[in-house]
């Protein structure tokens, strides 16, 4: 199976990233989905998102860049709505090709 | 990780986020936890991206790139009156905060692990309604307790 690229990016790179990159890790090892996850800040996302598949954002920053959604990850931090947030991830990942 | 007793406000009530961060940021300077330039880039990095989450209680979460830290910490405020943030996900929106969690970290480890305990705690509302009926010596010895044991 490809691996899939994910660029996960917040204001300072640190800080919500982080954690966003642990809950999507473990989803995506859950899910046995292939993926290398690069982390970022928003200032950087532009280059990273490149040859990316998908942008996770800790803010709607924009709803894409060079055409790739970007998936907005607060439910992780405000507690609601986790569950639907992974399903449009795992469905997204899985009919991309 | 630290959280010490003079950076923990309960029942605190200020007139904006200004105010209390100020006086938040002031007293880790006072503990030489962070730079003498904290407030200002607190304050900056929330103006650029808010940090305010509309959870069943709503929280903020200001912190700022780890230069400015000289040793990690947490300051916590409950705020009596909520006090206004911009929104995290829409910063065009306002969220009236109850809870402050103010973050000093340098990288590494101890970083997610520290937030993932915010998150976790600040998105347990029977938790935090058990936490805010308690009196302030245990509501820090709870949160003490909390943040700093593994």
């Amino acid at each position: 199976m490809e691996i899939k690229e994910i660029v996960i990016a917040c204001g300072a790179g640190v800080a919500t990233s982080t954690l966003v990159n642990k809950r999507v890790s473990d989803l995506l090892e859950k899910s046995k989905i292939k993926a290398h996850i690069t982390q970022c800040t928003y200032t950087e996302v532009n280059g990273f998102a490149k040859n990316a598949d998908l942008i996770i954002a800790s803010s709607r920053i924009a709803k894409e860049i060079n055409g790739i959604p970007v998936f907005v990850a607060i439910p992780y931090i405000s507690g609601i709505g986790i569950e639907e947030f992974e399903e449009k991830i795992i469905n997204y990942l899985n009919q991309k090709k | 990780m630290e959280f010490y007793k003079n950076c923990f406000y309960s029942n605190v009530t200020s007139s904006s986020k200004e105010e209390l961060l100020s006086i938040m940021s002031q007293q880790l300077v006072k503990n030489k936890l962070v730079s003498e330039n904290y407030y200002d880039k607190i304050m900056e990095r929330e103006e650029k991206y808010p940090t305010g989450i509309q959870a069943e209680v709503e929280f903020a979460m200001p912190h700022t790139d780890p230069e400015y830290v000289i040793k990690d910490s947490i300051s916590v405020a409950f705020l009596n009156k909520p006090v206004m943030f911009h929104n995290m996900s829409e910063p065009e929106l306002i969220v009236p905060v109850k809870i402050v969690f103010l973050l000093a970290f340098s990288k590494g480890e101890k970083h997610l692990e520290a937030l993932q305990k915010i998150v976790q705690l600040a998105t347990d509302a029977a938790l935090i309604k058990k936490l805010l009926d308690y009196d302030e010596e245990k509501q820090y010895e709870f949160l003490n307790e909390y943040f700093t044991n593994n």
